[in-house]
């Protein structure tokens, strides 16, 4: 993975942008979620459990008013008499002081009397007189069996309503039985006595030890929160988990067993949650994009100078010098460019430097070479010896110093090309001399076609490879010849110098052709003809030997016709 | 040199963001369990846990205002919490028949011995403590079923629309033609109550069969209601005048609308009694036995007669107002052995003369 974001630098600019932007934003706002949610999550947890809190005091204050009441009742021997004897004759003494000790809660709340076989004989309601309670069922039993404190059972009406019950057997004192005082609430009543601690969105009910629904109202109406709490309990599941968006608040009833529980809107619903998490993907979402947007931008914004220089120094590596980069950009990559370009020009500068210096090397290389050739002092010492001939009557004497003396004259001259004519009659002169010298053991002729006469050609070319006939071809020769040609050959001018002597070895002309320094000995002449032609020519032109298949040498020169290649 | 110093910077910078970024991670940890650690705190727990031995699964067909207050007081005298199915009888014995023996049902409760008898073997056989108390007639020799409450079978009619002189004294009146075209009668295939009653004046009546079925059937002109509740409803809105239903829930409709009236048969009735058992290889046999001998308990049968319009299995307990009508003796072992073949018959005597309705 790494890899393969820093083999591109595109790539790289991309990623770093990525975990700049995209990431720190995806960060945050996770934590401005949860942050949140945890705090307004606690604010309104606490308004809740105060709320709880209310709702629960309400009840227990209900509670405890209806046991305070049925403890002074219970206890009050007129009401048991009253009860036990079951007549109505002082009806209206029980009633006042069961009116008296229940004020305040007959709102919310029915108060009967029973008698001791479960026949309601006073009730500060509408419905009950006359009714009947089984004793040996429910909550008239209980309040048999513990006559000291209050009894509290939930039971389901014959009409389908929950009513909560809480009962006391009289005993007007004494130890016996006389009677139960019976405090019975219904829907109602409860919704009278929970009025004003819940609103709208809240829902309230009321369990017993069982978790069975006693009353129930708003959100929690219906069975369904006492069901799902059942549930919950008896699978062994936490019963305060959030249900349907809401949270559950459970608190117990005093000492009765009993359960009054909160149902309140969860502040974050799934939906807001999840609204809140769709806007955080989106954003990252759309970050992520911009990134790719501003890295793809930058990207190319800084990659583009960096090509064009680099197609610039490709093409400076194949050799083309003139490359130069157009930049105009006030960064770093304008500068670059800038001195990409004085470099390239630097760089052609010096080349062009050295080309220069290495031609005026070779140029001083062929002056010098030539003026191996050319002593003055000889030429003048030479001119007096043909006149002190020429005076003392010697003829051959006076040929031979004026014959040199004409060679030395053309090799002194300044004059670095001369005509085919005059390198010719150079070389009739010399041959001249070395006829004196050899008593006329060889014969020299040439033929030059007419057209080849006036071309130019450097001096002294044709001249030492007559020399190298002469010295090696004929060496051991009685007699020889040595016969040059020139005829022009398309461009080219071609030299023949053939001789009929020994034959060139090819040892020798293997060392010719190395064109070697180091092995010229003795053929000098030839090796500096040949670096003279090349030097003007160039090396496609030069000099060539050849052995003659009836016996001799033969030594090609060839130039192109039209003249040095101009510097 | 210069490729050197580049590399010794990158090596600083390395370090310099290491650092960076240990701390930024360290604080929004923090923040995070912070965060994440306040959760719901301060919540009473509510009730402690229940105990396996302290349950009880019920599956009833009784209606709620028959199970509820039972229930209720079982669970309050011995603390067991029971959870309730409702369901129709043989809904629910096919059910258990379904679960089998790993099932979470404990305790049937509800709906007509006949039934039981024919389900036995899901049954593990108990006999109450409250057995010797039980009428001779519902002691049953392998107790595979303890009957809980019986319901006589009886006539309504609508008060309203008939005479009390004119009203049909028993079940031969039914098939006389007096009252063709005037009965509501539940379908027998769907409700228990409504066979029992073709059995009853079957064995009741001195004619064969066949012979009461057809005539009968040609009472109701071929015609039943969908549901023994149903029955009620239509003779009390006058669309039919008289109706074959249980005593229970005739006394009980009363309460609420005065327009029907009761008569026992004279031939005499039977009465339909319905049962409870303890399923085999219930998770919480003990406390299912608990349940069936509290239901036979004296508190319970009194209650069913005192507040539930029902009539006692106990011999020990005499309801206060003296009960009307004569209950004849009804052959269970009879009845079923040969509810099929009734059942087939009636079928039958419906649905050819119907045709096509």
């Amino acid at each position: 993975m790494k890899k393969f974001i820093q083999s591109s630098f595109r790539r790289e600019l991309l990623f770093s942008f990525l975990i700049a932007s995209v990431l720190p934003l995806i960060v945050c706002c996770l934590f401005l979620i949860q942050m949140f949610q945890v705090k307004v999550g606690r604010d309104f947890e606490k308004k809740d459990m105060e709320l709880a809190g209310a709702v629960e005091e309400q009840l227990m204050t209900l509670f405890n008013g209806y046991e305070a009441a049925a403890e002074t009742i219970c206890q009050d021997p007129v009401v048991g008499q009253a009860l036990a004897l079951g007549n109505s004759g002082r009806k209206n003494e029980v009633y006042r002081r069961l009116y008296e000790t229940t004020g305040g809660y007959r709102e919310t709340a029915v108060f009967d009397l029973y008698s001791p076989d479960g026949l309601c004989l006073y009730s500060t309601g509408n419905w009950n007189y006359g009714q009947t309670l089984p004793v040996y069922w429910g909550i008239l039993r209980e309040a048999h069996a513990h006559p000291d404190r209050m009894a509290i059972r939930s039971s389901l009406e014959t009409d389908g309503n929950e009513i909560l019950q809480f009962a006391r057997a009289v005993t007007g004192g004494t130890d016996e039985c006389s009677g139960y005082m019976v405090v019975t609430m219904n829907e109602d009543h409860f919704a009278k006595a929970l009025s004003g601690t819940y609103s709208g969105q809240d829902g309230i009910c009321i369990l017993n030890e069982f978790l069975e629904t006693v009353y129930s109202v708003g959100t929690a109406s219906g069975e369904t929160v006492g069901k799902v709490l059942r549930n919950r309990f008896l699978n062994g599941e936490r019963l305060t988990d959030v249900w349907n968006n809401n949270s559950i608040y459970i608190s117990e009833l005093g000492d009765t067993g009993f359960y009054s529980v909160l149902v309140r809107p969860h502040v974050f619903t799934d939906d807001t949650t999840r609204s809140m998490y769709t806007v955080l993907i989106f954003m990252a979402a759309g970050t992520f994009l911009l990134s790719i947007a501003v890295s793809a931008g930058i990207s190319s914004h800084l990659s583009r100078p960096i090509h064009v220089i680099h197609e610039a120094m490709e093409q400076v590596q194949e050799g083309n010098l003139d490359t130069h980069v157009d930049m105009d950009r006030p960064d770093e990559f304008g500068e670059l460019a800038e001195n990409f370009n004085i470099m390239t020009d630097r760089i052609s500068f010096y080349m062009e430097e050295r080309v220069q210096r290495e031609k005026e090397l070779n140029e001083t290389q062929i002056a010098m070479m030539q003026s191996q050739l050319n002593p003055h002092f000889l030429y003048n010492t030479l001119d007096t010896m043909k006149w002190v001939a020429k005076a003392n009557h010697i003829p051959e004497l006076a040929t031979l110093a004026a014959k040199l003396a004409k060679i030395l004259r053309t090799s002194i001259s300044n004059a670095q090309f001369i005509t085919l004519r005059e390198e010719m009659s150079l070389v009739e002169s010399y041959a001249e001399i070395q006829k004196i010298r050899f008593h006329g053991r060889f014969d020299f002729q040439y033929e030059i076609n007419p057209e080849t006469e006036k071309i130019m050609v450097p001096k002294l070319i044709v001249q030492p490879i007559v020399e190298n006939a002469v010295i090696h071809g004929l060496a051991d020769a009685e007699e020889g010849h040595i016969f040059v040609r020139a005829y022009s050959e398309r461009e080219e001018l071609v030299i023949e110098v053939s001789d009929d002597g020994c034959g060139i070895s090819d040892e020798v002309i293997k060392r010719l052709g190395n064109r070697d320094k180091e092995q010229r000995n003795g053929h000098i002449g030839f090796y500096n003809v040949d670096t003279i032609i090349r030097l003007y020519y160039g090396k496609d032109y030069g000099l060539k030997a050849e052995r003659l298949s009836c016996g001799g040498t033969k030594v090609t020169i060839r130039l192109p016709k039209d003249g040095a290649r101009e510097k | 040199m210069k490729l050197e110093s580049e590399s010794r910077i990158r090596g600083k910078m390395k370090k310099r963001r290491k650092i960076w970024s240990a701390c930024l991670i360290g604080v929004l940890a923090g923040a995070f369990l912070a965060g994440c650690s306040s959760q719901k705190t301060g919540m009473e727990q509510g009730p402690e846990r229940v105990s396996e031995d302290r349950r009880l699964t019920v599956y009833t067909s009784h209606k709620p205002e028959v199970y509820t207050p039972i229930i209720k007081e079982f669970e309050e005298r011995t603390g067991i919490w029971v959870e309730v199915v409702p369901g129709g009888t043989t809904e629910l014995l096919e059910r258990i028949l379904k679960e089998g023996e790993q099932g979470p049902c404990d305790v049937v409760f509800g709906g007509g011995v006949e039934s039981y008898e024919v389900y036995k073997e899901l049954f593990e056989p108990y006999q109450s403590t409250q057995d010797d108390s039980i009428v001779t007639q519902y002691q049953t020799a392998d107790h595979a079923w303890t009957a809980f409450t019986e319901l006589p079978i009886v006539l309504i009619y609508n008060n309203k629309l008939v005479d009390e002189n004119l009203a049909p004294d028993g079940f031969a009146e039914l098939l006389d033609g007096t009252w063709d075209g005037h009965v509501s009668f539940a379908d027998p295939a769907k409700s228990g109550s409504s066979c029992t009653m073709l059995e009853t004046m079957v064995q009741v009546l001195p004619l064969n069969e066949e012979e009461v079925l057809k005539q009968f059937a040609r009472t109701l002109d071929y015609r039943m209601a969908s549901g023994s509740g149903d029955v009620l409803d239509e003779v009390a809105e006058g669309t039919y005048l008289v109706g074959l239903t249980l005593e229970e829930t005739a006394k009980k409709y009363i309460d609420r609308n005065d327009a029907l009236s009761i008569v026992y048969p004279k031939e005499g009735t039977s009465a339909v009694a319905d049962g409870c058992a303890v399923i085999k290889g219930a998770a919480h046999e003990e406390n299912a036995k608990l349940f069936l001998d509290f239901i036979v308990s004296a508190d319970v049968q009194r209650l069913a007669v005192e507040k539930l319009y029902r009539r006692t299995v106990r011999s020990d307990i005499r309801p206060d107002k003296k009960e009307e009508g004569s209950l004849m003796d009804f052959d269970l072992d009879w009845a079923v052995a040969n509810q099929e073949t009734i059942l087939e018959k009636w079928a039958d005597l419906m649905g050819e003369s119907r045709g096509g309705s």
